[in-house]
């Protein structure tokens, strides 16, 4: 009984040892055949992009699965004490010692005194052999080579997939789409904080708000990220406007000794600490303060002027001082203050709108991307992709490419005025411009058609002139000719027969003498 | 209780301990004594023993002169068995073999049928060209082999035991002989071939029989102690992963078998019949004891593969053209086969 247990307990190591070394080996070959598909899919994919859809994708994913279930199932396979004897003899070697001891320990079989003697000598000798094996040493745990060999096609398929175009990949990401949402709302936010009321910012928030709609067209999300970049455009100009200003500011004050500081505050771009030192200086002007806070109040109300405006203020501004002699008029001072003030704030409404740019840069990529993976392409409403030499216009930039819009996104933004896209054939910037149809592509050369006939003509000698043009006329060549009949004849035929196939089964050819002749015979009953 | 039991395990353990030690020094001995006349050939004689000691017969093939009677007669001196040779010839009768009943007169005159045994009455035949008796003399062996026992006159006589038949037979010499019929063949347990011997071997065997005193050889086995022998050979257990291993060998030889070599199929008439299983298993078994075990391995059914069942494989006339012989066939099914897992 005790041998029994030896042999048992070992069988049963090493069969547990056997399951995993098994389940290790599958492992590695489900890997590696998984692998090499991705990495062959992935290769055919980057060399035929518009052969291979979403259709064989599902297909090769299913098999895969399909594949990996199978391999699951062959893994988690028992493995039984007789296949774990077997290994054991078979790499020890004991001659079928163990596999033979557990078969008569597990039958219990008991023959006559003289064979049971022998069972039992033979069993106890395979308890020794099996209290000297251990299972490790029969069965060692080491990586399988299928598992080593799986790096091969992880490597060709990282390359694949690293050499492989971005807009593959971007595409195939399932938070692709969802990305930008969180970006636009996040520009929103931050749009929200600047808290101004100018016509730029409640634009660039409208074109943000058209994004977080779910469903909108591509060519809408399009218009709003074009309105987007106008918004973000204008207040741009406006900051340039302002810091011009504060150059020509502090150019003027420089002249000033009592600016002096305030200049050089200007000049090192510390504006608040320009405006603070205007006020000390309007403060120690007293008299005028009243007056002057209600000027600055009515000014600060005109919270958004444009950018016109604004430069010429700054032009006033500059003015007053120049011609500021004396005592410091404090009303100009005030004005002053105010226009530091605006122009403050243009550049803090740059800042915030050129983080909000840089979300929306962002995020109109991830839509370029998006619409190039998607079925509508530049050439969505032409036909053109049809026609069999699908060759570039001859009026370059007119030609409408399949997946265009990643282009001409870049390109332009549509004008409000016809005249705004002067000095440019790249059409509009949703990239469905009209190309003029490409002409004589698909016919053959002139010289194939036609022979130049000349004709001679007895021209009036006395007039001594030459009428070239009426000398000489196109007609089709005799090999034109030919081909002609010869179609003509082609398709006489070709609609003969095809007529034999309409369900009366009659060609058109006899259907008027079968017609006469049923009629001759309606009329021969009635008679 | 259980104490006692253990004792009596314990013992018996011991007993067969002893015995199975003395089934190897007696085996060694007589291979070692028959080496002494027979050079090389070491698995020849291995298997003429293991046939022995079995109850099996073996039937020797070899050219003339590589020494198959000379082996059995060594055997017989080594063994202390009554031997008797058997002339197989074209005119050889059957009671030539079993023996005849003849007239008797006794002191009183009176006349009675007396049994005469033939000289297949002893512990070691050794009938010499078997193939060179008509089949009808042949035939008279098989009961002999089967039963071990002779019928004549109306009775049935035993043959003492051991009684071991070593039938020689001449592969080159076709021309008026008679090939045994298949029935015949099965009843030997092994057909051995004698090999032509080596260089070194050569000059042994000159050396040793050219010289003014032959050597001599000892008696080192009693009939006892090979029936006791035969005892321990059968003893040896067999467990059934083994003999699935061995049925499926045979089964490999069968051409209409689906568990039939691809080979088998292509070039044999018929397969081997379950004598050929059972001199599988025996073979085996007392390899296994003279390979220091006491169970039997897929070693031990392959060791004996080729002896046990060459002859019982009848190849077709396929074979025959293409020169394909059982032994080719019998060696590719034991690579195809592979061992049950148990």
């Amino acid at each position: 009984m005790k041998d029994r247990e030896v042999i048992v307990k070992l069988l049963r190591t090493v069969a547990a040892r056997m399951r995993v070394a098994r389940v290790l080996r599958e492992t590695g070959f489900a890997l590696c055949v998984v692998l090499f598909a991705l990495a062959a899919f992935e290769l055919i994919r980057a060399s035929l992009a518009d052969a291979i859809n979403g259709f064989y994708q599902s297909v090769l994913m299913a098999a895969l699965i399909a594949f990996c279930l199978l391999v699951v199932l062959r893994a988690l396979k028992r493995v039984s004490m007789g296949q774990a004897a077997s290994l054991i003899d078979a790499r020890l070697p004991l001659h079928d010692e163990l596999k033979s001891a557990y078969w008569f320990v597990s039958q219990q079989q008991q023959g006559g005194d003289g064979e049971a003697a022998f069972v039992r000598m033979h069993v106890a000798n395979a308890a020794r052999t099996a209290q000297r094996v251990r299972g490790a040493r029969v069965l060692p745990f080491r990586l399988p080579r299928s598992l080593l060999m799986a790096i091969v096609p992880a490597v060709v398929l990282a390359g694949a997939m690293w050499s492989g175009p971005n807009l593959v990949r971007a595409g195939t990401a399932p938070n692709a789409v969802a990305q930008p949402q969180s970006d636009v709302q996040t520009a929103r936010a931050l749009l929200a904080a600047t808290a101004s009321d100018a016509e730029e910012i409640k634009q660039l928030d409208r074109a943000l708000a058209m994004f977080e709609e779910k469903d909108i067209s591509p060519q809408q999300l399009q218009l709003a990220a074009d309105q987007a970049r106008e918004a973000i455009d204008q207040v741009n100009m406006r900051a340039a406007v302002a810091r011009e200003g504060l150059a020509k500011l502090a150019r003027a004050m420089r002249d000033k000794p009592e600016f002096e500081p305030i200049a050089r505050a200007l000049e090192e771009g510390r504006t608040g600490d320009a405006i603070a030192m205007l006020e000390r200086l309007r403060s120690e002007n007293k008299g005028v303060a009243e007056s002057g806070a209600k000027a600055g109040q009515a000014d600060a109300a005109q919270s958004a002027r444009s950018e016109t405006q604004l430069d010429q203020s700054i032009g006033q501004s500059a003015r007053e001082l120049v011609s500021m002699t004396g005592a410091i008029n404090d009303e100009a001072l005030a004005r002053l203050i105010d226009n530091l003030d605006d122009m403050e704030t243009s550049m803090q409404m740059q800042q915030r709108v050129n983080e909000t740019r840089a979300r929306t840069s962002n995020m109109s990529d991830m839509m370029r991307m998006n619409s190039q993976r998607s079925s509508l392409t530049a050439s969505r409403f032409d036909d053109r992709e049809q026609r069999p030499t699908a060759e570039p216009s001859p009026d370059s930039g007119k030609s409408d490419l399949k997946g265009g819009t990643m282009f001409r996104q870049g390109a332009l933004s549509r004008g409000e005025e016809p005249e705004a896209d002067d000095g440019s054939t790249t059409g509009a910037s949703t990239g469905h411009s009209a190309a003029l149809a490409l002409e004589g592509r698909a016919t053959r050369r002139l010289e194939a058609q036609l022979k130049r006939e000349t004709v001679r003509v007895d021209s009036d000698e006395e007039s001594g002139e030459k009428s070239d043009d009426a000398s000489w006329f196109y007609s089709a060549s005799q090999q034109e000719t030919a081909q002609a009949e010869l179609a003509e004849v082609r398709a006489r035929d070709d609609y003969n027969r095809a007529d034999v196939m309409r369900p009366s089964r009659i060609p058109i050819q006899q259907q008027q003498a079968v017609r006469d002749y049923f009629i001759n015979i309606h009329k021969g009953n009635s008679k | 209780m259980s104490t006692v039991t253990e004792e009596r395990q314990q013992q018996l353990s011991g007993d067969v301990e002893r015995q199975i030690e003395k089934f190897r020094d007696h085996f060694k001995r007589v291979s070692e004594e028959v080496s002494r006349i027979i050079v090389g050939n070491d698995d020849v004689i291995s298997g003429v023993m293991t046939c022995l000691l079995v109850k099996g017969h073996v039937l020797l093939e070899g050219i003339p002169g590589v020494g198959k009677t000379k082996l059995v007669q060594t055997l017989a001196d080594v063994m202390h068995l009554k031997f008797s040779r058997i002339q197989f010839t074209p005119d050889l009768m059957p009671g030539d073999i079993i023996g005849t009943n003849v007239v008797r007169e006794d002191e009183a005159g009176t006349k009675h049928f007396e049994f005469q045994t033939g000289p297949i009455f002893a512990n070691l035949v050794l009938a010499d060209e078997i193939n060179r008796a008509t089949p009808k003399t042949q035939s008279a062996l098989l009961e002999a082999m089967q039963e071990n026992s002779v019928s004549a006159g109306g009775e049935t006589h035993r043959l003492d035991q051991p009684f071991f038949v070593l039938a020689t037979q001449n592969p080159i010499e076709m021309e008026g002989t008679y090939p045994l019929p298949e029935a015949q063949m099965d009843r030997f347990l092994f057909k051995l071939r004698l090999d032509f011997p080596a260089a070194d071997q050569l000059y042994s065997i000159v050396d040793r029989t050219t010289q003014q005193a032959e050597p001599e050889v000892n008696r080192v086995l009693e009939q006892a102690q090979i029936l006791e022998m035969r005892d321990i050979a059968r003893s040896v257990p067999v467990s059934k992963p083994v003999m699935e291993y061995a049925i499926a060998i045979t089964l490999a030889t069968h051409p209409e078998s689906e568990k039939g070599h691809d080979m088998a199929k292509k070039y044999v008439r018929f397969g081997s019949s379950p004598r050929g299983v059972q001199a599988l298993i025996l073979g085996a078994k007392v390899h296994a004891l003279m390979s220091d075990r006491v169970h039997v391995s897929c070693e031990d059914i392959r060791a004996v593969t080729l002896a046990a069942l060459r002859h019982r494989v009848l190849l077709n006339f396929e074979a025959e053209a293409e020169r394909i012989e059982t032994d080719d066939i019998l060696q590719r099914i034991l690579e195809s086969v592979e061992e049950p897992s148990g």
